[in-house]
């Protein structure tokens, strides 16, 4: 199945953060995620959107249960399931296509620099996240730190042991990473092209239509019941 | 030397600021969990500010051109857009242009002391800026916190929230960001300028 143009996704991210801040009640953004749950379907993310059903429930209920035991926890956890729905519809962006991705903010005219740092800002957290867990493997492989509360007896140099190796990494990266675009000509001031077919279609309109219209019909919906 | 964004330097923006966002995301996250609601909205933003230093620090002497702080403001606005709290990226980015102007003249982000005081009062106005809604739209704010906050957290929100609070928020945030950046130029000039990265 051909998949919906990156700016769908945009527009309905914006329209889903919209109705995120006027949604108020728990029920509406239950009503919320299950319309973001069918947005992924309909892009072609459908088997990604199970597991983030799963975690919400999952984060309610634990949410549920610590809120007895410790209110901060309910607090905490609460932040992070609601923010659930946003990702879900930003998940789209997040998993296409680079290439696809600038090309088509290109045609919005989203200007080049802002384009690069969101790629980056995009591809480049799985990226800290693995260099994060190497520099732990790495000082647990030298014996620093051999168990968690060693660090505790010396917090200076476990600062000092995992913020340079991630600071000299970043910085490795960021002069590969900045040799590499300027040989693809990123840095080139013609306009881009791309291989892929990118074009707005009636499936886009459809999918911003429905999305826009099952957010108002979960506001009105809830908003009666509770009333 | 122009003072405009290059590709390598908007490149290197972007991945320490990444870098920053992680760091960010797992302080907030450790002090959320482990400290007590007071140590969390008290010096939440300071330990921030502590554990980012050494990562502005590198970053901000290896690019050195006008716009590194506003691209720091930026990433941090669009993060909390994510988390559902799209005000703070207006409030973010108002933060951006402050410290950039702050920043005016030649060679600022070289100058340490200059680059200090930047980075101090960008993590100032991030703390004073979380606590924006509550004077500005503040019934609003609460009533879309209702659902997600225990009547007992809503109070304490309202609590740290006040004009004096912020203004403890603040000198701790001050402390703490001096010490990050003192660190952060230690390990610049004992690590980085050695190996010759900078």
């Amino acid at each position: 199945m051909e998949k919906l143009d990156i700016r769908t996704h945009l527009i309905v991210l914006i329209s889903a953060t919209l109705f995120w801040f006027v949604f108020q009640s728990n029920a509406e953004i239950h009503g919320l995620v299950v319309l973001c749950a069918l947005y992924m379907c309909v892009a072609g993310y459908w088997e990604k959107a199970p597991g983030f059903i799963m975690t919400y429930i999952i984060m309610l209920l634990l949410a549920y249960l610590t809120a007895p035991i410790m209110g901060i926890m309910y607090v905490v956890i609460c932040t992070f399931a609601r923010a659930i729905p946003l990702t879900m519809v930003a998940a789209p962006i997040l998993y296409a296509n680079p290439s696809r991705m600038m090309y088509s903010f290109q045609r919005i005219h989203v200007p080049k620099n802002v384009l690069v740092m969101l790629c980056i800002l995009i591809r480049f957290f799985p990226v800290i996240e693995k260099e994060m867990l190497s520099i732990r493997n790495g000082i647990r492989a030298r014996g620093i730190f051999p168990t968690w509360w060693s660090i505790l007896k010396n917090p200076i140099m476990a600062y000092e042991c995992f913020f340079v190796p991630l600071t000299v990494r970043c910085l490795k990266l960021s002069t590969e990473l900045g040799a590499s675009a300027e040989l693809r000509g990123l840095d080139s001031s013609n306009p881009r092209s791309c291989i892929y077919n990118i074009g707005f279609t009636y499936k886009d309109i459809l999918a911003i239509l429905g999305f826009v219209l099952g957010c108002i019909g979960v506001m009105l919906g809830v908003r009666t019941w509770l009333s | 030397m122009g003072n405009k964004l290059k590709m390598k330097d908007i490149i290197t923006l972007a991945i320490f600021n990444v870098a920053i966002l992680v760091v960010m995301v797992v302080v907030k996250m450790v002090i959320m969990m482990v400290a007590t609601p007071a140590f969390n909205y008290l010096a939440y933003v300071g330990v921030m500010a502590l554990f980012c230093a050494p990562l502005y620090v590198v970053m901000s002497n290896k690019v050195a051109k006008t716009g590194t702080l506003f691209v720091t403001a930026l990433f941090s606005g669009l993060m909390m857009l994510l988390f559902g709290s799209g005000w703070f990226l207006i409030v973010e980015l108002i933060v951006g242009v402050i410290c950039e102007l702050l920043m005016l003249g030649e060679n600022t982000y070289k100058n340490p002391i200059r680059n200090g005081i930047g980075y101090i009062v960008y993590w100032v106005l991030y703390a004073v800026g979380s606590a924006i809604p509550l004077y500005l739209f503040k019934d609003q704010y609460l009533a879309s916190l209702a659902d997600s906050y225990t009547e007992e957290g809503l109070e304490t929100l309202v609590y740290y929230g006040s004009p004096a609070m912020v203004a403890l928020i603040s000198v701790i945030t001050i402390v703490f960001a001096i010490v990050g950046y003192l660190i952060g130029c230690y390990f610049l000039k004992k690590h980085i300028k050695k190996a010759k990265l900078v």
